[in-house]
């Protein structure tokens, strides 16, 4: 049946891969053989929409119609901000138990949590940016040369104001 | 034709009476693809092409279908919405009433729809575009039926009387005639669109899934077309937002979604030229070959593990790219069953990476079969087209299944060609 615009005819596979690298067919092929998509084609398709985050873990998610896959990233608050935190790309094959040892101003923190706003259950954009906090100090980094935490706990008594929006 | 302009003047005042403004477009005449939509004005990227005010659109819970649907059966949810719609359809046909000036701009023919094609064209069309056909045509048969309440000796007919669907047994209901209905039926399934674009899980059994909206079905498909449609809860309207620009007095196109040409000749009734989403189904053409080696047991004990793990059917062949995984797994596999004793337990995992070279190679043969064997019948076909009469020739079906036919040689001779090539280079 064939109403315009169906969005059923519409499936989604999620994928977790390093940005920018092509998987290795026998990771993809499993996954979406099946669909009667290509795991080569696929894989190249995800390396170029990926680029941004070139050596971090990111999820993404593979629209799928008629074996045709178009690619979406989905942000999760940590790739964000490993990426905002512009390390050199590494090779994750080479490095292993990568540290992020960095620092963010405020308001990288407040971008990122505009970024991640609509997965976010928190009623003002405070608690979004008290979430990211958080995801801040399980990567290791800095914000305002102070500990994560710190920052946190100030945002919540006031000390520090963050927009509404 | 001024009578054509007067449909179209009733049409557009009509529209302007149910609270419909057009500014930005205007039917016009197109050499390629006949009716369409033109720019008035130079569109840019993001604006909104149409929007269809919820007066305009025309669901199952529009008092008027509403209306219609209780004048038939009596009760309004025995019916489905596609059902409710063709019904509302036929009978504004048959009466003068306050949609006529929409009934008007519709076509008076499906001819071109792969279902209603004439039987020496539709002879001719690829096996799974007659199978889609022939399914349509059992749902307008078993809709009709419904509808006009038709006791079982009637549904048992095949045929039903194209004057009056009138039964001694059961003529209760106000007459409709199959033609009518037929002809209604494929005006929905044509131009109806689907109101949640976003949602995929139903909300709500209660609220209308589909819709028709005039003006809006105007709009022609292409694949370039890049849309945002929906429904815009503020405004109360069915939206389009273009998100590509247009110039004035070019043609405005919309996307219905990524379908190949024989879903389009099946569905809608027309072809693209240069269409990218276009593929070869050879699932019945892989049954048929017998690979090198292939006994009628290792053949069985393959089907059972395709089925197991649902990798039986939905074989392709592509323009420029491999044949599908599944095509290729799926020889692998019966590659696998013929040559080994006892097959693995993780041949379902084995079938995504290329076997040893001579495994490999008897897969390989066997694309070449099915590409051979699609191909012998695609010239068979061109071949039982271009003999026939010079009145079926000029048809528009007619051109649209040869073009059809056209496809599918060049996607087959395209996957031979890289075959070769691999090949060749393999030698080397």
């Amino acid at each position: 049946m064939p109403p315009k615009f169906d969005p059923s005819a519409v499936s989604y596979v999620v994928l977790r891969t390093t940005g920018g690298e092509v998987a290795g067919g026998s990771a993809l092929a499993p996954k979406i053989g099946p669909l009667g998509l290509s795991p080569k084609k696929v894989g190249e398709d995800i390396a170029k929409a990926t680029k941004e985050y070139k050596g971090l873990r990111i999820t993404v998610r593979l629209v799928i119609q008629n074996r045709q896959a178009a690619v979406e990233v989905l942000p999760s608050a940590s790739s964000l901000v490993i990426q905002a935190l512009k390390e050199p790309p590494r090779d994750r094959k080479k490095e292993k138990n990568i540290k992020h040892t960095g620092n963010l101003t405020l308001d990288q923190i407040i971008d990122v949590a505009r970024k991640m706003r609509f997965k976010s259950y928190a009623k003002e954009l405070k608690g979004t940016v008290r979430e990211i906090l958080g995801t801040a100090f399980s990567v290791g980094c800095t914000v305002e040369g102070q500990s994560p935490q710190d920052i946190s706990e100030k945002v919540a008594s006031g000390e520090i104001e963050i927009p509404a929006e | 034709m001024r009578s054509r302009d007067q449909q179209l003047d009733h049409f557009t005042e009509w529209l302007r009476g149910k609270g419909y403004d057009q500014h930005r477009l205007q039917l016009a005449e197109f050499p390629e693809t006949g009716r369409g939509m033109m720019a008035k004005e130079a569109i840019q990227v993001g604006q909104p092409i149409v929007e269809i005010p919820r007066s305009l659109l025309i669901t199952c819970k529009t008092p008027a279908v509403e209306a219609t649907v209780k004048s038939f059966s009596g009760d309004s949810t025995l019916l489905s919405e596609h059902q409710s719609l063709a019904l509302f359809l036929a009978h504004q046909r048959g009466i003068l009433g306050e949609y006529r000036p929409y009934i008007n701009l519709l076509p008076t023919h499906f001819t071109t729809v792969a279902a209603l094609m004439p039987k020496e064209i539709f002879n001719h069309l690829p096996w799974e575009l007659q199978a889609m056909a022939s399914a349509q045509r059992t749902h307008v048969r078993r809709d009709y039926a419904r509808i006009m309440g038709f006791c079982d000796d009637c549904k048992g007919k095949a045929e039903y009387s194209s004057k009056d669907g009138s039964c001694p047994n059961c003529c209760t209901r106000p007459s409709l005639t199959y033609t009518d209905f037929e002809w209604a039926w494929f005006a929905v399934n044509t131009r109806c669109i689907t109101l949640n674009t976003t949602q995929r899980r139903i909300t709500h059994s209660d609220t209308p899934k589909i819709a028709l909206a005039p003006m809006l079905d105007f709009l022609n498909h292409t694949s370039e077309a890049k849309i945002q449609a929906g429904f815009d809860a503020t405004g109360q309207s069915y939206r389009i937002r273009t998100l590509m620009p247009y110039e004035p007095g070019e043609q405005v196109f919309i996307n219905y979604g990524p379908h190949d040409n024989s879903f389009l000749l099946a569905e809608y009734g027309f072809v693209l030229r240069h269409n990218p989403y276009n593929h070869v189904i050879v699932d019945r053409y892989i049954d048929e070959i017998i690979l090198e080696g292939e006994t009628v047991d290792s053949r069985r004990v393959a089907n059972d593990i395709l089925d197991g793990h649902g990798l039986r059917g939905d074989y392709t062949l592509h323009l420029d790219d491999d044949p599908s995984p599944r095509l290729t797994a799926a020889l692998r596999i019966r590659v696998l069953s013929s040559v080994l004793k006892s097959v693995p337990p993780n041949v379902a995992d084995m079938c995504w990476e290329p076997l040893v070279p001579e495994q490999e190679r008897r897969v390989q043969d066997g694309i070449r079969c099915v590409c051979e064997a699609v191909l012998l019948h695609a010239e068979q076909a061109l071949r039982g087209l271009s003999g026939l009469e010079a009145h079926s020739k000029e048809s528009l079906a007619f051109s649209m299944v040869q073009q059809v036919w056209n496809d599918t040689v060049a996607i087959v001779k395209g996957v031979m060609q890289r075959l070769a090539d691999k090949e060749d280079t393999c030698q080397m």
